[in-house]
């Protein structure tokens, strides 16, 4: 039982760590690609 | 039970939060309405999508109000054997990602819905029988979200505490469907982007930082998650393969499920559909990989605090563990809400209310979406003898919405939740994928493969609906679980595929 409670430990750390990570990055370049979009639709749209 | 032992934290500050959230975003839904200028915008979001926004995106509709109760039902009864199932789903992701299996030449030929594979490889029947049937089982997989939605926010927020639980719960799944069914009508695929950004960093932030304050609170760190669970159940808890956890079939069941999700599931191809390029739609899938193991291990461990925070307390043990903290649980789908509603203070509990609510929203606008593109484009443009204009075809999604938002209520009322809602979800998911997954890789993979095979699979298929009635048939056949019925059911219809396209190939094949 010992080594799957330390399985789960470890996946869980490396799992919100590479998650933390990738919002991290997501937040500020989604936002600039909402505006790229808005513009690219907005072209569209003329 | 003493109703006014539901009483959560939650204020009536948490209820303006709410109001105020879901209002911001129902108005930003209506703005970005007017950039909807045709079917590929309402549908696919232009199909000019970055990597960064497709992937909060994709994260943003699976991490939302339903995954959360789903996971946690799971969780709460099956204990930390139940995080093999995120870690398949992560890996899978992963892969598909990494490879661009399937999803590459999906968005390479530009299409709209993965029916439309289908008419271009196999013709139009094929495309119309395929999209009967995805959307008969997207929309019977879908049937159970609004009542998991009520069920999280009348206990997360104290509404139990009013009257009959049951009522209110009733009474807050029809706001709920009246809600989501504004909102898609009024919205598109391009307010479902820019809500699901919202979405992904309301949440994402809300939900690490709640997980950090459970584990830092008195009584609920990693050590007393642990203690609690191999106290009760042993080593079941912790290894998904023992024979009192899941067992080796329903994992290769579940790689199985995770790859059909990944390339023939509606609304998640949608997300390599609304991609820039191809490119995009990988890198949509390898980012996105972590939130596929997080979406459903951050409510796993919410689970798990719950299981501790109410095997501590004798009549929560007689409410939620008639048999015992060993034996299955009862009032699985409340144990979660009522947790956060009881741990995190207010404010904190009314912005994860909020989010969760509007994420709600979000998944519904999205799987709503999916299936009215798939009905209105796959079966009523190629069955009607009139050419279907883009402006009729956005209106017939339209009222579609409606029609399954009324369906949704009276599947809601009178459809009991299951034990396993994921379970659930993954026989429901199957009367379509099973037979996909054939069509969409013999499709592509295997130049023999017919009209008439495709159609077979397809059909085959429809078998997976006797898992809806697995009670009376594991009565009768004892080793027969769901596992292996699924298991049965990806071969069958690979087999119908192979037997099929043999038998008739198609008429160019044969000349």
């Amino acid at each position: 039982m010992e080594n799957w409670i330390m399985f789960w430990k470890y996946l869980l750390m490396a799992g919100i760590g590479a998650y933390v990570i990738t919002v991290l990055l997501i937040i500020p370049l989604g936002a600039r690609d909402i505006v790229s979009l808005l513009r690219e639709l907005g072209k569209h749209d003329k | 039970m003493n109703l006014d032992q539901f009483a959560t934290q939650f204020t009536g500050f948490d209820w303006v939060i709410v109001a105020v959230y879901v209002l911001l975003i129902g108005v930003l839904g209506v703005k970005v309405n007017r950039y909807i200028s045709g079917v590929s915008s309402y549908m696919v979001g232009g199909r000019a999508s970055g990597w960064a926004l497709n992937t909060a995106s994709y994260i943003g509709t699976e991490l939302g109000l339903v995954t959360l109760m789903y996971a946690s039902i799971e969780a709460f009864s099956r204990g930390f054997a139940y995080l093999m199932i995120p870690l398949i789903g992560m890996i899978v992701t992963y892969i598909i990602g990494q490879t661009g299996w399937v999803i590459n030449r999906f968005r390479a030929m530009e299409l709209v819905t993965v029916p439309e594979f289908f008419q271009e490889r196999f013709g139009p029947e094929v495309r119309i029988v395929g999209g009967s049937i995805m959307a008969l089982a997207g929309i019977l997989n879908m049937g159970l979200f609004p009542k998991m939605g009520a069920t999280f926010l009348t206990y997360c927020t104290g509404l139990a505490t009013l009257a009959d639980a049951e009522l209110i719960v009733n009474v807050v799944m029809t706001l709920l469907i009246i809600l989501v069914v504004v909102y898609t009508v009024m919205g598109g695929m391009v307010a479902v982007i820019i809500t699901d950004y919202l979405q992904f960093v309301v949440l994402s932030l809300g939900l690490l930082f709640a997980l950090g304050y459970m584990l830092l609170a008195d009584g609920l760190g990693w050590g007393d998650l642990v203690e609690a669970y191999s106290s009760s159940k042993g080593l079941a808890a912790f290894n998904p393969v023992h024979p009192e956890s899941y067992g080796w079939s329903y994992m290769v069941w579940m790689v199985i499920v995770f790859l059909s999700i990944g390339f023939a599931w509606g609304p998640t191809v949608s997300r390599a559909l609304t991609a820039g390029s191809p490119k995009v739609a990988r890198q949509t899938f390898l980012i996105g990989s972590p939130g596929s193991f997080i979406r459903l291990a951050i409510p796993a461990m919410f689970a798990f605090g719950a299981f501790v925070y109410f095997s501590q307390d004798a009549q929560w043990v007689g409410y939620f563990f008639p048999e015992g903290t060993s034996g299955n649980p009862a009032h699985g789908a409340q144990a979660m809400p009522l947790f956060l509603g009881k741990l995190l203070p207010a404010g904190w509990v009314g912005l994860i209310a909020a989010g969760l609510l509007a994420a709600f929203m979000s998944t519904h606008d999205s799987y709503f979406l999916c299936w009215a593109s798939v009905i209105s484009r796959d079966v009523i443009s190629p069955l009607s003898r009139k050419s279907t204009t883009p402006e009729r075809e956005i209106k017939n999604a339209r009222i579609i919405v409606i029609i399954i938002g009324f369906f949704l209520l009276l599947w809601g009322l009178w459809y009991e939740l299951p034990e396993s809602v994921w379970t659930y979800m993954a026989i429901t998911g199957n009367i379509y994928l099973t037979g996909a997954v054939s069509a969409i890789l013999g499709g592509i993979y295997w130049k023999r493969t017919s009209k008439k095979g495709a159609l077979a699979a397809m059909l085959g298929g429809l078998l997976s609906l006797a898992g809806l009635f697995a009670e009376p048939i594991q009565e009768m056949i004892p080793w027969l679980s769901i596992s292996v019925l699924g298991l049965f059911n990806y071969a069958f219809c690979a087999a119908l595929l192979v037997v099929f396209s043999i038998l008739f190939p198609n008429a160019e094949s044969v000349n």
